[in-house]
Parts: structure tokens; sequence; C-alpha cells
């Protein structure tokens, strides 16, 4: 008999004593699938009828059922695991491996026939049960276009993946000699990886202080995540496909690395010993170093909670020993199977015990000297730095345009972090008060260690700088600095253009990229009519003035209107946004502030027709403010009474509503207006606000726009009592107490 | 041939099998007797290539036998509590030898199953302990190989089964030269059926030998000896057990029959008859010599 035609033939014997899974795949994939488009397809051929409903969105959704469908990937998963097991289970029992290996057959077809029929027999399963759901799909009026190939790819990815996981489940019952702790192995394989990578990252987020994680960090981080389990694996593929941006060679890549994993699970089987069923690990060698490698990230795990609870040497040190003495204990008596072997071997809970501590101490006391590195100023070549919650009304990104299935473009906006942005664009050359701020951030960071009970937030403030070196390598560190120590460097720094360059992308923007112009005041918006050469000099302008920037005139001035220069594709989505009739996300995005000392740039716009508004006594008919009595509980009686004697009715809610219409009034209040948007382009404007009033401005320009701000508290004004006198403010009913910078 | 040089295996700290020396002849019935432990099962697993030699080597007509199918083709192994699959019926388990062993004889397996009144449709895990003893026999008989396996086979077969079966090995030895080769911890179960016997103590073989030799070299005298004498005085003979009952002394005598009459008739016994011992007793004897309480170790 040629091997070829055994083969066959003991898969056909396979099947015939597992027609149980064979059912169950077939169950599965139909109530997963076949049902739940035979349901879709029923109701969308009623609706369609009826022309109820969004035909696009009932195309999609049956789309999807042959696609990206959650249900039918859960059952695949599930039935890895039942077609790995009950294909090999028999490994696990003695009687029956004495039956299998003492027949004259080689070991060889003894794997192939199970391994082969755990796959083929799904996906033939899985190809007839999808085939049925498109042609019922197609059934329903639905052309072959719409539906894509969507079906078929899905197909693909999930047998490639399915077969994955199989031989993953497969390498785990050669592993092992019980089936429980088989399904441990496999739980293992698809966790181990991703827990242990994400404890690395865990491990120096908690210890060091200093340390901060790039947006390239993070993508480390996943990257490691996806290729160490083929569960994540699975996961990020399913992702990237809903996302259609995965490739050919993904999957190709995934089917190359199940084919070394199926290589693998048979050179398992060939080593396996017979006698090894039952036991808990079938290769005795691999006992030691796998409990370790467990048992060594869980005592690292404990100690680093206990320490978190109570921040003490002892709890971590309790903690390291709860982890590792559980899970060495565990681990015994697994691999003995007898409780009483909890303590079968000392040493190796004592060495595990020891490393997991030495990490943990060693973050502890930063023994690595990660936190108090800095590097010799002579070796940095540019340095960037990014300070928290600075300037955080700049949009960073751009926009996104994608093409639906349907041929259908949308668009969106493909967001970008501040601190990535800062990384890429900020060159910072004279580095020396970004090593002064590393300085601060180093002390700081000792006293933080040294008493983590200091308390830093509200207190502090968090840049994080990034070193290139002159090595090459890039350097990245977060401090924590006194507010007090850090506001002369944060103002070295920001009066540096390389740092705007940096913070604002406007600055990076060039006259050919830009296509509209607009200007914005209280809420106001005009588009420019401007040619491509004006565009580009207006542009020019603003960039100069805004690189001109100090952080004194900042703390002197506020914006007087916003610009936004928008790029063709912008452009394009805020045309579409308005055609389509969609919420409008992206047309509001990217406005740049105009202060009053950008005086170019005001003339600029004057020439091309723009009038500034302005809130004087001409415009301004009355300033409404809304005072919130339990806006703070501990205020005196007496310091309302200003406003509480008046005879303004009570809103309802507690607040009162004072109308200050006179000339007089609104003369005095009018200096100490603010915008609240323009308040928020600008942190560092030196002022006082008291917090339990709203402030409402009625205005008629003449440019012709209007001021009427009857809403909540978004788009109205503040008062900056630095502009009130005492007298004034108590006259306003503004409490001292209640008020903030 | 089967041959085992140096045939060692270790499970953990346990030395199953311990450096054994052994060859079975075809066409004859070993018997492999010891106690539960001794390393018969092991033995025999190692035999039938299930378990892999640590040291040493199995081959039959010279060809190892792990791994080799061609090899692995020529013996059936029915171990001492044979698997059958799941829900399995004597017919589903007789196509899955036929794919496995090509020269199985399906005609002989449903006029066996029909001898043994053993319904081959029915499902195996409904029948009794000794019924599937029967199966896994007749499948083994049926397979058409050279060797036969058998881990306490006769371990739950009623006598008359017991026989029945013994007479299809023997008819099978004498059809097709099949070498059964039995492992059992009793010995009353294969005196009658065993040409040549190993003894296993503690994983190490203690004796091999034909049965026939051991028992024309060793012979039981029954006497009534002349008053005055003691079988202690007798000279020339090499007793290695004296038993005495009365006046009547129970003799176990190294040497042929011959030579004993010859030796014991010198003294004119008042009575003397030799009569045949027991696999059993031979193996007393025997073991005793080498230093064993056979009483302990197989008994």
């Amino acid at each position: 008999m040629t091997s070829k035609s055994l083969c066959f033939k003991l898969m056909r014997e396979d099947i015939k004593r597992r027609v149980w899974a064979v059912a169950l795949t077939v169950l599965g994939l139909i109530f997963t699938l076949l049902v739940p488009v035979a349901l879709s397809s029923s109701s969308y051929m009623d609706q369609a009828a009826e022309r109820l409903v969004d035909q696009k969105l009932l195309i999609k959704n049956l789309v999807n059922l042959v696609g990206l469908n959650g249900l039918v990937i859960a059952v695949l998963i599930g039935l890895a695991v039942v077609w790995a097991v009950s294909g090999f289970r028999y490994l696990h029992n003695s009687r029956q491996v004495d039956f299998y290996h003492s027949i004259p057959v080689k070991r060889f077809q003894l794997f192939l026939a199970p391994f082969l029929n755990g796959i083929l027999v799904p996906m033939a399963i899985y190809l007839v049960i999808q085939l049925l759901a498109v042609a019922l799909i197609l059934r329903t009026g639905i052309g072959s276009h719409e539906l894509g190939n969507v079906w078929w790819r899905m197909f693909l990815i999930n047998m490639v993946y399915y077969s994955m996981l199989y031989t993953t489940m497969v390498i785990a019952m050669m592993m092992t000699g019980n089936m429980i702790i088989a399904l441990l192995g496999f739980g293992v394989f698809c966790g181990y990886g991703p827990a242990v990578v994400s404890l690395f990252e865990l491990y120096k987020s908690t210890w060091f202080i200093t340390y901060f994680e790039t947006e390239a960090q993070l993508m480390a981080w996943k990257r490691a995540v996806n290729y160490t389990s083929p569960f994540a694996n699975y996961m990020f593929s399913l992702a990237d496909f809903a996302y259609d941006s995965l490739g050919f060679w993904r999957v190709a890549g995934a089917a190359a690395v199940t084919a070394a994993l199926a290589v693998i699970a048979y050179g398992l089987y060939s080593i396996r010993p017979s006698e090894s069923a039952g036991r808990a690990m079938t290769f005795r060698r691999t006992q030691s170093p796998i409990k370790h490698l467990i048992a060594l990230p869980v005592g690292v795990v404990f100690g680093m909670f206990f320490h978190a609870l109570r921040s003490t040497l002892p709890w971590a040190v309790f903690g390291v020993l709860c982890g590792t003495v559980l899970t060495c204990c565990i681990m015994e008596i697994i691999y003995h199977f007898d409780f009483r072997k909890l303590f079968a071997n000392r040493i190796h809970l004592g060495a595990c015990f020891c490393i997991s501590l030495l990490f943990v101490l060693a973050g502890m006391y930063d023994w690595y000297g990660y936190d108090t590195w800095l590097p010799d100023g002579g070796s940095v070549k540019s340095a960037a730095v990014i300070f928290d919650y600075d300037d955080n009304w700049v949009t960073y990104g751009d926009v996104d345009m994608r093409t639906e299935p349907g041929g259908e473009v949308r668009f969106g906006w493909k967001y970008e972090d501040q601190s990535e942005y800062g990384f890429d664009h900020m060159f910072l050359t004279d580095v020396y008060s970004v090593m002064e701020l590393g300085k601060r951030g180093v002390e700081w960071s000792r006293s933080l260690r040294s008493d983590s009970s200091l308390e830093y937030w509200g207190y502090t403030e968090r840049c994080t700088v990034m070193f290139r070196m002159a090595n090459g390598k890039s350097v990245y560190r977060q401090y924590w600095i006194p507010r007090e120590e850090a506001k002369p460097l944060k103002t070295a720094v920001y009066d540096n253009r390389e740092y705007k360059k940096g913070i604002y992308p406007i600055l990076e923007q060039t006259g050919s990229d830009t296509a509209k112009v607009c200007f914005q005041q209280y809420g106001n918006k005009t588009e420019l009519d401007l040619t491509g050469e004006e565009i580009s000099r207006l542009l020019a302008v603003y960039q100069k003035e805004l690189e001109e920037l100090s952080m004194a005139a900042r703390e002197k001035e506020l914006p007087t209107a916003t610009i936004q220069f928008r790029t063709g594709k912008h452009q394009d989505a805020v045309v579409w946004e308005q055609e389509e009739g969609h919420y409008r996300n992206l047309e509001d995005r990217c406005y740049y502030p105009i202060y009053p000392s950008f005086i170019r740039t005001l003339e600029a716009l004057e020439k091309a027709g723009i009038r500034l508004a302005k809130l004087d006594k001409d415009t301004v008919s009355d300033i409404r403010i809304r005072y919130y009595r339990e806006a703070d509980d501990s205020m005196q009686d007496d310091e309302y009474e200003t406003v509480w004697e008046k005879p303004w009715p009570d809103d309802g809610d507690g607040s009162r509503t004072a109308v200050y219409d006179s000339e007089e009034d609104i003369e005095t209040l009018l200096p100490a207006l603010v915008y609240y948007d323009y308040r928020n382009m600008n942190d560092y404007y030196d002022m006082k606000a008291p917090d339990n009033v709203d402030v409402y401005v009625t205005a008629d320009f003449d440019t012709g726009s209007s001021f009427n701000d009857r809403g909540g508290r978004s788009g109205g004004f503040m008062l900056n009592l630095k502009k009130l006198s005492p007298e004034d403010a108590k006259r306003f009913g503004l409490a001292q107490n209640t008020i903030s910078d | 041939m089967i041959e085992t040089r140096n045939l060692t295996k270790r499970f953990g700290d346990i030395v199953a099998v311990d450096h054994i020396d052994a060859v079975i002849k075809d066409g004859s019935v070993f018997g492999l007797i010891g106690t539960n432990g001794a390393g018969k099962s092991t033995f025999l697993r190692m035999l039938s290539g299930i378990l892999k030699a640590d040291e040493g080597m199995v081959a039959i007509d010279g060809r190892e036998v792990y791994e080799d199918t061609q090899v692995k083709a020529r013996f059936f192994y029915i171990s001492d509590d044979q698997y059958f699959f799941s829900n399995a019926t004597p017919k589903e388990m007789m196509d899955f030898y036929c794919t496995v062993y090509p020269a199985f004889d399906k005609k002989r397996f449903r006029h066996l199953m029909k001898s043994f009144e053993l319904d081959e449709r029915r499902k195996i895990n409904t029948f009794s302990k000794g019924m599937k003893k029967q199966v896994s026999v007749i499948c083994g008989v049926c397979a058409g190989t050279d060797y036969l396996f058998c881990d306490e086979t006769f371990d739950g077969l009623d006598p008359v089964m017991r026989q029945t079966v013994k007479s299809i090995f023997v008819g099978d030895m004498e059809e097709r030269n099949l070498t059964p080769i039995i492992a059992s911890h009793n010995l009353r179960e294969l005196e009658d059926i065993c040409d040549h016997v190993g003894l296993l103590h503690k994983g190490g073989i203690l004796l091999s030998r034909d049965l026939e030799d051991m028992k024309l070299n060793i012979h039981k005298l029954q006497c009534v000896l002349l008053p005055g004498t003691e079988p202690e005085d007798i000279k020339g003979l090499d007793i290695i057990k004296i038993e005495r009952r009365g006046s009547l002394c129970t003799l176990t005598i190294r040497g042929n029959r011959e030579d004993i009459e010859a030796g014991i008739n010198v003294y004119r016994p008042v009575f003397a008859e030799i009569i045949p011992l027991t696999l059993e007793e031979i193996f007393i004897s025997e073991t005793e010599v080498a230093g064993y309480d056979i009483k302990k170790l197989v008994l």
C-alpha cells in the first residue's frame, strides 16, 4: 500500500471517529453565518420592497456577515481548539497511544492524517456555507460588485489564522500529556508574549519617573504583542482588514508561520515519548524553563502590585514572595498532579524569588540610573521639548480621505499626537534651556523617589524632552518641574523660533499647499476671496509674526481674531461636509490666533476686505452676568448682597442674572471682557476670573455682523478682575475668593 | 526471530527494563512471566515499537522495530486493556485493521466472531471484559502477522475460552508458523502452552529457558527409603530440595530421568516414583538456585 493511499485511508478512518466535530462545525457555522445571512436577506428584501430603509446600510450589514463577522471568528477560534484536541487527544491516553503506536503506520502518517483533517474538513465546511451565504445575498438582488471580494478574502484570512491557532493548539497537545494542561498551554502560547511585553512597558512606566512612551514605542509594543501571539496576530489582522490595510504579504507571512508551526508540531510528535501520556508535560526538560518563565514575571507583577498599594519595600517583597511562591507551587502541583509536591523544588522557588525581587528592587531604587541620566550638552545635536497642556487648541494631523468598498469617498481627520509632531518638527539647536529643564527634572525625580508622598499634580509642570544625540540616537525623557522653576526656562524655549516650528503646523505650510483662507471673529466666519499669490503673501506674513510671537506678548495680549489656511484636501473635505449635510466637524479645524500685535497680518486682512469688529460702548448694548450661588458653598451671604439685594428674579436653578445695559456699567466692564475661545488660545494671558459667573454680551458690530450670546458658557465671555478695581468688582458682585487664574 | 540486546528503559528514576538480552525463536510460544511491575508490559511495548529504548535494541530478523513499518507489520500487539474506538463495533475495528494490516483475514474474522458467539455489529463498549479480550484476540489472529504479542491476554477469559484461544494459537503455529509471545503474572496460565519461558524481575531477566529443557533436567522423586536411610545420606544425586511427610520423602533432583533412577536404586528404596514437575515447581527450583524466592516473585 502506498503511503499516500494509506494516508487518505487514515484520514477517512479519522473522520469516522470525529463525526461529532464535523457536526459541531456545521452547526456552529450555520447558526453564525448562514442563518444570520438568511434572516438579514429576508429582512432586506421586505424592507427594500417597501423602501423603508437606507439600502446602503442594509447592504453593508449583509456584506459584513460574510466579511468581518465576529460570531464566525469566535466560532472558528473555538473550532481550532476542538479539532486540535479531538485529533490528538489519544496522545494523552496510554491505552490509545499503545494502540496507535503499535500499528504498522509511520508516525508521520499518524500525525498527518488527523492534522490535515483538522484543517481541511472545517475549511471545506466553511467554504460551502460561505458560498451558500453569498448565494443567498446575491438572490436578494445585490450585485456582485456591491458584494465585492470581501467574502473570499475574509474566508482566506479566517482560514489562515484558523490554521495558525489550530497548529498552536496541536503544539500544546504535543507538549503536554493532559488535556486541561494542553488548554492551559494554549492559553500560555496565546497570552504569554503579550503579557510579558506589556509587563515590560508597565515596569518602565511604573518605576521610571522620567520614562516617556513615544508613539514609536507604542507601535513597537503593538508590534511585539502582534508577533508574540497567534491570537493577537489574528486580532490585529482583523483590525487591519477592517481598515482595508491588511496586505497580501501579511496573510502570506501568517501562512508561512503556520507552516513552520506545523513542522514544529510534527517534530515534537516524532520525538514525543509514548510514555508521556497522562503526564502534565511531555518533555521533562521543558518543565523548569516554563516554570521560571511564568514565575519570574508573575513575581515581578505581584511585587509591583503590592508596592502600588502601600509604596513600601516590605510590601513589595511580600508581593514578590506571594507571586513566586504561588506560581512555583501551582506549577509543581500541575507537574506532579499531587498537592503534596507543592514545594518539590525549593531551589527553583528560591531562585525565582531572588531574581524577581532583584528586578523589583532594581526598578524601585533605579539601579539602572534611568531617571538620573542626563546627556552631556556637547553630545546633544538638537532637542525637542513639549510642555503639557500648552497650546492644546492646535490641531495636529491631516484630512483623511477613504474610499469605501462601493466607491464612495469619505473624509475624516487622522489625528496626530502633539508630542509626535513636535519630535518630528522641532530642532532646538540651542539646548541650554532644555538641559536646564532636564537638570531640574532629575532633581525633582530624585525628590519624588525618596518621598513618594510628594504632591506634584497642579504644583509641577510636565515637559517631555527628546534629545537627538550626536551618535544618531534619540532619547526621550519626561520631567516634572515645579512651575516657578520652569517658568523662565519655558519662556526662553518659547521665544525660540525653532520651538514654534515644532508646535504650530501652520509654520510648515506653503502657499502652494493653501487653497483657501478663512477669517473668524466672535464666531462669525468669512471666507476670503484671494488669489494664490495673495494667499501666499498673507500666509508668509502670518507665519513670520507667529514665529516672532514672544511669551511676554502672550502674557499681555489675547487674540483678537482667528485665521485658517485650508489646504486643498481640507477644502475638499469641507465642501464634502457641506454637500453631504454632515455635521461640520472638519470646517472648524486649524484656526490660528491673530494677536493685536500681528500688525502686518491685520493690515493684509484689511486689504483683503476684512473689517475687525470691536467691542465698545457703541456696539455693545448689554452685558449680562449670571451668578451662581452654589458655585462655592463657603461664600458668605454678604458677598452676594450686592447682587442678591437687587430685584433680578431667580433663574430657577439657584442662579440670578443681572443685566447691565447702562453706558457706565458697560464702559466699566468692557476692558475686563475676555472671549472664552481666545482665552483658550492663550493660557499665558495674565488674568484672574471669578468661577461663579457666566458672562453674556449683546453687540451689533459696524461690520454688519452681530453678537448675541444667550447660550451657555461655551462661546461666551469671562471677566478679568485684574481689569476691574476692587470697588467695581464688589459693585458687580464678583467675589474675590472664587477667583482663579 | 526476535532479539533484544542490552534493552533498557527508564521512566524517570525507575528502571523498568534493565539491560535485557533475550532471543525469541520463531514458531514457539514464548511466555513472559513476572510480578506486576516486573517490566513485562514495558518489554512488550518495546518489542511492539511503542516505546523507544533508552539503551540497546529490539530487532526482528535483524531489523530494528522502532518506526520500521515493514517490521511492525509482522506483529500484532494486544495490550492488557486493548483500546477500541469509542462506540465502535467489532466490524468497524476490523475495517480499521484491514487498512493497516493488508493481510487481515476478514473471512476468518467473521467465522471466529460467530464461533465465539460475538455480534460483530454490537458496540464493543457494551461487551464484558472477557468478550472484549476475545475480540482483541480474534483481531490479533486474523491480522495475519508472524508474531502476536499478548499482554495478560488470558486474564479475564474463562477456562473454556482460554483453552479455545490456546487451540487457535496452536493451530496458527502449525498452519503459518505464528509465534505468540505471552506476558502473564500467572505461571499456571502459561504452563500448557509455552515452549520457552522468560522470567522477569525488577526489569531484569532472571532466566530464559526452553520449558522442555527445564523439564528434562529437573525431576521430582517420591520415595520411601529403607529404615535407617535418610535422604541426606544419598550420594551421587544433585538434590536441591527435600520434603518429608512421614516416611514418604519428596526430593527435587537436578538431572535426567535415567541417572536419577539409577542413583536412587543404589539405595534400594521401598518405593520410588518419578513424577513430572509443574512449571511453578520448576521455577521455584530454578529461581531458588538463582537466590530468589519465587513464591515472593510470582505467586
